[in-house]
């Protein structure tokens, strides 16, 4: 076609400007030289229009797989990993770059979790969690911590870990390789702090080298509160166990020597132990004579707390003074005869008054002789 | 010089008997899935009679495997070695992410443009 010679030079650079178009394989489509001109540029025409048309459909398709990639790509940096592109038939660079995608989809979905989804959990944590980097300047933390402080987090990143966690060296938490449930103080807005229990880990690369510490720390002051409280209660039951001692084995003094011990309520094994204790201490400390004890208020009593009434009666008079029983119930007076017990060397008497009365003579018959 | 050729869903697989070699090439636009893995590696078990061969895997002509079935192939213990043949854009992505994420697997696996160095390297494999 390029020794074609028209007559119109207009048709000649026309026909010229067609061959440079053309790829050089459809040149050999066109008609030969003995052709009319005019025909042979239509049919140029024809194969670049056919040409153009290819490339706009292919530039059209390359525009379609482009943003179809950009979607998934997006979404990928995003940690969707649900998109899947098409992938054709053809097996074309779009499809082998479509599949790539695909797949590594698939595979990040299972082995990635996504940042919000860390962040979530570090968000949600009720301790405080606090990250520094290898300067022991505070590089992360959480919600829990801000609260905590009582500061917004921009005024906590980027400062040494020290100025939360009062005396806290990097230095030594990376040599110690951590530490775990650490009393520390943390240093909270307008220059309090609180106790919290600390808890701190080595952060370290792929080559084991330290590049920071992770530390979670727990607020202890309603720990403390409770622990206080909890002591407080201790100690006020224990007062009031000690009132109730004393209540239970009470010791009136009628003279300077006779004391008498009313009893109420039931006597056991350890209430009869409370007895012989209070009643020797009484005596031993007023110099007793008599001492009566009143047992009227008594309702029930087992085998095992009269045994141990009648070993206070003995121990009593090992000190040097008398002991008189006032107040035996006819149950009681049963379980006494019935069980054996010998009460002869004991001063019995049915009331509390008669009991005092006879005391009473008993000391006067004794100061006067 | 192949003895016997089992068809599957995806491709065809046989006993390569010249090389001691499995042989398995997917079928033009097949999609793996878990089940069609797995019917792959038992038609190729029972192949190798009961040895542990290498096996060359042509997955040129395949448009996707599926990460379930990705997986199977990689935690099957079936064969000494597996060359991955990959001689399309598409085959080739597909061989390169499957070496990314399970090569460094107790079998060696390796991919390959050509046939040819594919059957070489895995002579080295051969009992």
């Amino acid at each position: 076609m390029a020794s074609l010679v028209p007559e119109e030079p207009r048709l000649g650079q026309l026909l010229d400007l067609i061959l440079r178009l053309l790829p050089e394989e459809a040149r050999a489509s066109l008609p030969t030289q003995a052709g009319d001109p005019l025909d042979q540029a239509i049919a140029g025409f024809t194969l670049i229009a056919k040409e153009l048309v290819a490339c706009r459909a292919e530039a059209e398709d390359s525009k379609l797989h482009l943003d179809e990639h950009l979607g998934m790509i997006v979404d990928l940096v995003s940690f969707k990993y649900e998109r899947r592109v098409t992938v054709g038939d053809a097996g074309t660079l779009f499809d082998a770059f479509g599949a790539g995608l695909n797949m590594l989809a698939e595979e990040l979905a299972t082995s990635t979790i996504s940042k919000d989804h860390v962040n979530n959990i570090i968000e949600s944590m009720n301790d405080l969690l606090v990250v520094a980097d290898g300067d022991a300047l505070i590089r992360t933390v959480n919600q829990s911590a801000c609260d905590l402080v009582g500061l917004p987090r921009e005024e906590l990143l980027a400062q040494p870990i020290d100025t939360l966690f009062e005396g806290l060296s990097a230095a030594d938490l990376i040599e110690a390789g951590g530490v775990r449930d650490q009393e520390r103080s943390c240093r909270i807005k307008g220059g309090k702090s609180v106790t919290v229990s600390f808890s701190a880990a080595v952060m370290r690369d792929k080559r084991g080298v330290p590049e920071g510490i992770v530390c979670v720390a727990r607020d202890l002051t309603e720990a403390k509160r409770s622990e206080e409280e909890r002591w407080r209660l201790a100690e006020a039951v224990q007062r009031q166990a000690i009132i109730l001692e004393e209540l239970s084995t009470p010791l009136i003094p009628i003279t300077d020597e006779i004391l008498v011990m009313p009893l109420i309520g039931t006597v056991d094994e350890q209430r009869s132990a409370q007895i012989l204790d209070a009643l020797l201490h009484g005596v031993i400390a007023r110099r007793t004579r008599v001492a009566i004890i009143d047992i009227t208020g008594v309702k029930t009593m087992e085998a095992a707390g009269i045994e141990g009434i009648l070993q206070a009666v003995k121990a009593v008079r090992l000190v040097g003074a008398e002991v008189a029983l006032t107040g035996i119930r006819p149950e009681v007076a049963r379980l006494l005869v019935a069980q054996g017990h010998d009460l002869g060397a004991v001063r019995t008497f049915g009331s509390l008054q008669n009991g005092i009365v006879d005391a009473m003579k008993r000391v006067r018959g004794r100061a006067s002789r | 010089m192949p003895t016997e050729e089992v068809k599957t869903k995806t491709g065809v697989t046989w006993m390569d008997e010249e090389s001691g070699m499995l042989r398995f090439v997917y079928a033009p636009g097949s999609e793996c899935s878990l089940a069609d893995a797995i019917e792959n590696v038992d038609a190729q078990v029972k192949l190798a009679g009961g040895k542990v061969r290498p096996i060359l895997c042509d997955i040129t002509k395949c448009k996707s495997v599926s990460k379930e079935a990705r997986n199977h192939y990689g935690s099957t213990r079936a064969f000494s070695a597996l060359a991955l043949v990959g001689g399309s854009p598409i085959g080739n992505i597909i061989g390169n992410i499957f070496i990314a994420v399970y090569g460094s697997g107790q079998v060696p696996t390796k991919m390959f443009l050509r046939e040819a160095d594919a059957v070489l390297w895995l002579k080295g494999f051969m009992a």
